[in-house]
């Protein structure tokens, strides 16, 4: 019935479809490209550890994108996923070590909600093939569970309104390079997930569709306004990249509004990952090499992540302006209600993006030197990584690279992609303004991680001690008690022997007996 | 074929004669003679069992006198059984006493180490007596046999405890004796007859014979030990030597309870003595708990293991409440209190044994300082543990066929109580046992260890033989089954289809 | 090749064992090893057999209509595999921890004869042949429990046999009412009581007693509480035994009663494997969130122990194919990866005296092979491919969500999230740089370059370990493989479900 149990060893099947050459290239350029760079910058005394932990982790996060079944996905995500541990919590101080805790938890749950999502649909399709999955989602009584379980997993993975704070916990103590493979490519896998599970395209769920925009929305502004208030320059490009995460699922939701829309939400969400994955895995690898480096060559480093911070927030001629529009298309195509407010609310989100972008250099900017990013080599992966930003997705031969090449020529839509900049700049302006004058800090009021961190901090005070070994044998009084019963029985017994007691004992029974039995 | 139609009496020939001839010779030569005796006693009781499965039920009239004058040998599967449990543990016991009686230098011949061959084969050849009569009356005479002879052996150690224990024992025998002449009295003034056989036929419920039939019961549950008539046992049999305990408590308390065994069942129709039936039963549990909670608080080894028969009788007695009941009830329950008697016999005298053993290395039995015997002494603590098993009543053991029997046939009856109270029996068992064993495979510390040679004596593997034969007994229960399908030699009840 | 042989080779092992006495180290050795080679190939040469169809059997009468029984089939033939492989492993590991100890005579016959017994159980014909060879387990498992004669576990000990002949006596009660009832107690696959249905009162409290007999060695909530106190007991015990041989068997017993005595028609049909089922899921999570709060590795270990062995319990009384095959395919499955953990928690213990999880910090660094091992183990009881534990959770929540019962689906992955909760800080402190005086007055760099020099324990306990961690690794990998636990429990348990195949 079952046809794993007859499939090749370990039940997997691999496979090379559009999704996982889009996937797998992006993955593969993303990891190993960060490996180089990590490897230049990992202490060498630590490059085993680095290894022992990012190998498996770049393993499953590449192999994931060809995984055709659910236990080889479920295995390559969690290959992927659960040695990133070692990188999340690699500082191995307070902070590292809480941040590595709660991404666990983040991770163990997600991989416990996708588990139980696969068995759901499997049990209907007796199959583990992805796209018999998919089907099962619409056939199974219990779709709507696996459905709910689906997003639940894949979106603690993209750091969904909730879990924002996951994300910048994730990159904030892991070494430069691993962060930016799992900005860039570890956190893609939710989306990929997403892509291969939901049935985008195959049916209309207008309900679903509603709660995905939703959440996606929410996301999107949520991350912004945690982003812009965190302290850190890691911590900011983390809540972007939740932000951005947020708009991917704008994308998805509106797929499952209408069949029609399917093709256009998967260009979109599969241009997003294309197009932030690069760009922030290049503003990972840029920040660390801006602070390897001081003064002028400092601001010249940052001044280079100027082309991916654009790209994020999709100005003109970047990569980020193909997948806006890529994105407008898809929501433009489904006309619910959700669809239009997050098409009225798209712009606002790039504004957002480009204040978290601005709160990013500005941080960036003024922290003290530290790390091994000024040589050449690492530099020279930046400088790689940047000519990928800048061409890769333009490269790509695909529709929605072609139609968003095309509407370059038109002034409204380079006005759309531009505004929201400048008006973020006015806002910030405003905002350094008002800073200045109010003498203190107003912006770095949220700890990277919000309210993760608390809670998280918050548990372990209250760890209890090791619970003490539970006292052995019984308590003075139970002792006691034994004695007492074991004099009285000893006593009784001893009662019997006496002659007396014996024979009347006898005699008793003698009647006794002879009573009865006449 | 001629001595086949022998072996009833030989078997109590044979042994008496050897109980003579050892009374004149050495203590040297008398323990050859036992062992050679004992052999050839085992042997015959196992033709005896051939021929009991092979032909049915023998009956054999001394000197050719039938009865009612002359006297019945009756030999049926029942009886069978206890003859071969009798020869088995009789020769285990035969082998280690020469062992355990051996002196420990050339000029000190050890205590009573004369008269005990002499009073052990004069012992063996009653109890064959005993159960093959047919006659309640030569019940009486086998009984008193008996029961002398173990009072002798009682006190054939020196010292103010056996003694006292010795006679507080006899006077507990004479009293049973005579409360069982008593019976018998009545009974002959009532039935006019004693032969077993014949008052199966011609019982009838006059007061007269069913008093003297409770009597007689009423003496036997006293020379059985059945709670709260047990006051003699514990001391009588945790004072005599270590191959004398073995016996009495193995042995010896079976012969009453078979004589119980042959009334209540063969002798008397169903139902006669109506809730006295009952009362047994009852008698029958209440020595199992008992029983157990005091061999759960003793302080001594073989104080434990006395009182551990005090309950261990108690499982012999469950049969006779649940005898009237229809259905396969009845065989099964008798298969059951066979198995437990057989098993019982065989792993009490290993314990026994194993207790004498212990006694003698540590010179002392005290169970707290017996701390690390399980490293020390392995033999006996295997002994000890393997025993256990049957007094649990776990398997592979007889007691867990017994117990699996007696559960059943509580069930099949409708009479659940029963079964509860075997299983509780078996929980207290595993409490008494576990504690003694728990303190063997303690960490010794400082305490004393055992004195002289560690080496276990060769004879000393004979008891952990007598207890792995114990707790296997589950593969000989078809053995028993065919033996007791053979069929009964009395006619009254017919109990075995 | 007659069934019996892999019950009567420990046995005999055991048996020489004994008699040969403390003194003659190299006979043990020599019979032990070549007692746990030979049976390993006799139980697999069944084992080929039984895959070809060719079931041995065995069988004498004993008690009045009842017969004591052994049959090879691929059921009891899994179980007796399991328990016969890892019995070779664990006599190399315990050979090394043992090296110093005392009373080796009595602990390598008395842990031969609980693997005769295990093996007896496994290929028992009948209800009354596991009975006897699981009392004898019950018995045989004691010595072992209290081997080192403290007061410590001489009370642990008591505590076992309080629960264990209790279980004991339930089942004995439980059994002879059976054999009143139905007449037979043998195992048929699909269930054996059908002309006796209608007598559903006493069936259920039949099997309320049986099960209660099976739930102390299954560790059912509450029955449990003999099995973290047992962890006082040598490192290859609590190895072997409290996590394969012994917890087993009474999970075994449970499967056979469920799937061959009962039926899985009939039990779900009188109501008797719902309750179960809901036991079984209570004590998941009781066993998982307990496991989270201890500090003594073994405790910890044991308490996971209990989780995990009543996701067997919940697959068989779920009696959906999928989730029964998920079931028995555990019992393999859990027994690689648990004997894997106790094996380094013994190894821990005896070369660096470390027992609880605060003082691990670091010793990843200086027993790498170890917590590596340890950290494949982990990965595979929390449930992730491609180690072994995911390829029996993961038919358990399918046949969970076919047969209708979501709950268990989600109490699946909730404990699998539980158990990362309570084995990753383990793995955590382990990959931790240690504090500078955790081993002795020397860092942990110290430490780890001087472990570098030498071996990072006694091999005779470094190998097993990395060696039951690469089967369960391999049981993983090779899933789809014919023979690999989970073809192999889908082949046994077919028969069950009539109209299913695999």
């Amino acid at each position: 019935m079952i046809d794993w149990m007859t499939l090749v060893p370990g039940g997997t099947a691999y496979t090379v479809d559009e999704l996982a050459t889009v996937y797998g290239l992006l993955f593969a350029v993303i990891w190993l490209l960060s490996a180089v760079y990590a490897w230049m910058t990992v202490p060498a005394r630590e490059r085993s550890r680095f290894l022992s932990y990012y190998a498996p982790a770049a393993a499953g996060g590449i192999l994931v994108a060809f995984a055709a079944d659910a236990i080889s996905f479920y295995l390559c995500f969690a290959l992927m996923a659960l040695p990133s541990w070692g990188l999340v919590a690699w500082s191995g101080d307070a902070q590292g070590r809480l941040a590595g805790r709660l991404y666990l938890v983040a991770t163990v749950v997600g991989e416990a909600l996708l588990l139980a999502a696969l068995a759901l649909t499997a049990a209907e399709a007796e199959s583990i093939a992805l796209p018999a999955l998919r089907d099962a989602m619409l056939t199974s009584p219990y779709g709507d569970l696996a459905f709910a379980l689906t997003i639940g997993a894949f979106g603690l993975k993209l750091g969904v309104v909730g879990a924002s704070g996951v994300l910048p916990l994730t990159y904030g103590h892991a070494p430069a390079g691993a962060a930016a493979a799992l900005a860039g490519a570890a956190a893609k896998v939710g989306v990929l997930g997403l892509l291969r599970l939901l049935p985008l395209g195959q049916a209309s769920e207008p309900g679903w569709s509603s709660v995905v925009v939703g959440i996606g929305v929410a996301s999107a502004f949520v991350a912004v306004a945690l982003g812009v208030l965190t302290t850190t320059p890691r911590a900011v490009l983390g809540y972007s990249s939740a932000s951005q995460m947020g708009l991917v699922l704008i994308g998805v939701g509106v797929g499952l509004a209408d069949p029609a829309a399917g093709a256009a939400a998967v260009a979109a969400a599969v241009a997003y990952s294309l197009h932030h994955g690069l760009a922030k895995a290049t503003l990972f690898i840029g920040e660390d090499v801006a602070r390897g480096s001081a003064g002028r060559s400092r601001g010249a480093m940052l001044a280079l992540a100027a082309l991916p911070a654009a790209a994020l927030v999709g100005l003109p001629f970047t990569s980020g302006f193909a997948a806006k529009y890529a994105l407008k298309d898809a929501v433009h195509a489904v006309s619910t209600e959700s669809a239009h407010l997050a098409e009225a609310l798209l712009p606002w989100a790039a504004v957002g993006t480009a204040l978290l972008m601005l709160r990013f250099f500005a941080l960036a900017a003024g922290q003290p030197a530290g790390g091994d990013g000024h040589r050449p080599g690492p530099r020279a992966v930046y400088a790689g990584l940047i000519a990928f930003v800048a061409g890769a997705v333009w490269a790509w031969p695909a529709d929605w690279v072609a139609s968003a090449a095309k509407s370059l020529t038109a002034p409204a839509s380079l006005w759309a992609a531009t505004w929201p900049a400048l008006a973020a700049v006015a806002l910030g302006a405003v905002a350094m303004l008002v800073a200045r004058s109010a003498d203190r800090d107003l912006l770095g009021v949220v700890l990277p991680g919000d309210a993760w961190t608390l809670a998280g901090r918050a548990l372990l005070r209250r760890r209890p001690a090791p619970s003490a070994p539970a006292a052995t044998g019984g308590s003075a009084r139970q002792d006691e008690a034994r004695d007492a019963v074991t004099r009285w029985l000893v006593r009784a017994d001893g009662a019997l022997t006496v002659w007396s007691v014996a024979a009347g004992m006898f005699v008793v029974l003698a009647t006794v007996l002879v009573v009865l039995a006449t | 074929m001629s001595l086949a139609l022998h072996l009833p009496a030989l078997l109590v020939v044979v042994p008496l004669a050897a109980a003579a001839v050892a009374f004149v010779v050495g203590p040297r030569a008398a323990s050859w003679i036992a062992l050679v005796t004992g052999a050839l006693t085992a042997a015959l009781a196992a033709a005896m069992a051939w021929l009991a499965v092979t032909t049915g039920p023998v009956s054999y009239a001394i000197g050719g006198w039938g009865a009612p004058l002359g006297i019945n040998l009756i030999a049926d599967g029942t009886a069978a059984v206890f003859l071969v449990l009798v020869g088995v543990v009789g020769l285990a016991v035969t082998v280690f006493a020469t062992g355990y009686f051996r002196p420990a230098t050339a000029d000190d011949p050890g205590p009573g180490h004369g008269m005990f061959w002499t009073l052990w084969l004069f012992m063996w050849a009653s109890l064959n007596a005993l159960f093959l009569t047919g006659d309640v009356f030569n019940v009486y005479v086998c009984l008193e046999l008996v029961g002398l002879s173990a009072v002798a052996l009682v006190t054939i150690s020196e010292g103010a405890e056996p003694l006292r224990a010795g006679m507080r024992y006899m006077f507990a025998s004479i009293f049973g004796a005579m409360t069982y002449l008593l019976g018998v009295a009545l009974l002959y003034g009532a039935a006019g007859r004693l032969d077993m056989r014949q008052l199966a036929e011609s019982l009838d419920h006059s007061v007269a014979a069913q008093t003297g039939l409770a009597l007689m019961i009423a003496a036997l549950l006293l020379k059985t030990a059945l709670v709260p008539l047990h006051f003699w046992l514990p001391s009588a049999h945790a004072a005599a030597p270590a191959p004398v305990s073995a016996v009495l408590s193995a042995l010896v308390v079976k012969g009453s309870f078979f004589v119980v065994l042959r009334l209540l069942l063969d002798v008397m129709p169903p139902g006669y003595l109506g809730d006295a039936r009952v009362l047994l039963g009852v008698l029958g549990g209440a020595a199992i708990v008992w029983g157990s909670l005091q061999a759960l608080f003793q302080q001594r080894l073989k104080l434990m293991v006395a009182y551990s028969t005090v309950a261990q009788v108690g499982y012999l007695f469950i049969i006779f409440p649940l005898a009237a009941a229809g259905g396969t009830v009845l065989p099964t329950a008798l298969l059951g209190t066979l198995v437990h008697a057989t098993s019982h016999g065989l792993a009490k005298a290993a314990m026994f044994l194993a207790a004498g053993m212990a006694l003698k290395r540590y010179g002392h039995d005290r169970i707290a300082d017996l701390a690390g015997a399980a490293r020390r002494t392995p033999v006996l603590a295997a002994t000890f543990a393997l025993a256990g098993v049957t007094m649990m009543g776990l398997p592979p053991s007889g007691g867990f066929a017994a117990k699996w029997l007696l559960v059943g046939a509580s069930l099949e009856a409708g009479q659940w109580w029963w079964a509860l109270v075997v299983v509780v029996g078996g929980l207290l068992a595993a409490a008494y046992m576990f504690r003694v064993l728990a303190h063997f495979i303690a960490d010794p510390g400082d305490r004393p260890g055992p004195v002289g040679n560690l080496k276990p004596l060769r004879t000393e593997w004979v008891p952990l033989g007598l207890a792995a034969c114990a707790s296997l007994l589950l593969f000989a229960v078809p053995l028993l089954t065919r033996l007791v399908e053979s069929g009964t030699a009395m006619v009254g009840a017919g109990v075995i289809p | 090749m007659s069934p019996w042989l892999p019950v009567l080779l420990p046995a005999v092992v055991s048996l020489v064992t004994f008699v040969a006495g403390e003194e003659r180290g190299r006979l043990r050795v020599a019979v032990n090893f070549g007692g746990a080679l030979i049976s390993a190939v006799v139980v697999i040469r069944l084992a080929v057999d039984a895959y070809a169809g060719r079931v041995h059997t065995w069988e004498i009468e004993t008690l009045p209509g009842l017969a004591v029984g052994l049959s090879s089939d691929l059921l009891g033939l899994l179980y007796a595999t399991v328990a016969t492989v890892l019995w070779g492993v664990t006599l190399v590991y315990a050979f090394g921890y043992m090296s110093h100890a005392e009373d080796r005579a009595r602990f390598f016959g008395f842990f031969a004869l609980c693997i005769a017994s295990a093996n007896g159980i496994a290929l028992s014909n009948d209800l009354l042949t596991l009975f006897v060879f699981y009392e004898v387990l019950s018995l045989a498992t004691y010595p072992l429990v209290v081997h080192s004669g403290t007061a410590k576990a001489l009370a642990a000990g008591r505590r076992y046999l309080y629960y264990a002949l209790g279980g004991g006596a339930a089942l004995l009660v439980g059994l002879v009412w059976l054999h009143v009832l139905s007449g037979s107690l043998a195992f048929v696959p699909g269930g054996a009581l059908a002309s006796v249905a209608d007598h559903v009162g006493e069936l259920r409290a039949i099997f309320a007693l049986l099960v209660i007999g099976f739930g102390v060695k299954a560790a059912l909530v509450p029955l449990h509480g003999w099995l973290p106190g047992a962890m006082v007991a040598p490192a290859p015990v609590s190895a072997l035994l409290h996590a394969v041989a012994v917890v087993k068997a009474g999970v075994f017993g449970i499967v056979r009663l469920v799937n061959e005595v009962y039926g899985p028609e009939l039990a779900r049909s009188i109501g008797v494997a719902q309750p179960l089922a809901i036991l079984a899921a209570a004590t998941i999570l009781f066993g998982s969130i307990v496991a989270l709060r201890q500090d003594d590795i073994k405790k910890r270990l044991a308490y996971s122990t209990v989780a995990q062995l009543s996701y067997i319990t919940l697959g068989t009384a779920l009696c959906s194919p999928l989730a029964a095959i998920g079931a028995l395919a555990h019992l393999a499955h859990h027994a690689a990866m648990k004997i894997t953990m106790f094996f380094t928690a013994g190894s821990l213990a005896e070369t660096h005296h470390i027992k609880s999880v605060s003082r691990l910090d670091g010793i990843g660094r200086v027993m790498p092979l170890t917590m590596w091992s340890f950290a494949i183990a982990s990965f595979g009881l929390a449930g992730l491919p491609p180690v072994a534990g995911f390829f029996s959770k993961f038919p358990l929540g399918v046949g969970a969500a076919q047969a209708g019962e979501i709950w268990a689906v989600i109490l699946f992955v909730t404990s699998g999230a539980l158990a990362v909760g309570y084995l990753a800080p383990i793995l955590i402190r382990a990959a931790r740089r240690g504090d500078a005086d955790a081993f002795g007055d020397r860092s942990a760099d110290e430490a780890h370059d001087a472990a570098r020099r030498r071996p990072e324990s006694d091999p005779r306990m470094l190998w097993p370990i990395v060696t039951v961690a690469l089967l369960a690794l391999a049981m993983g990998l090779l899933a789809g493989v014919p023979g690999s636990p989970l073809d192999w429990a889908a082949r046994a348990l077919a028969p069950s479900f009539v109209g299913w195949t695999p």
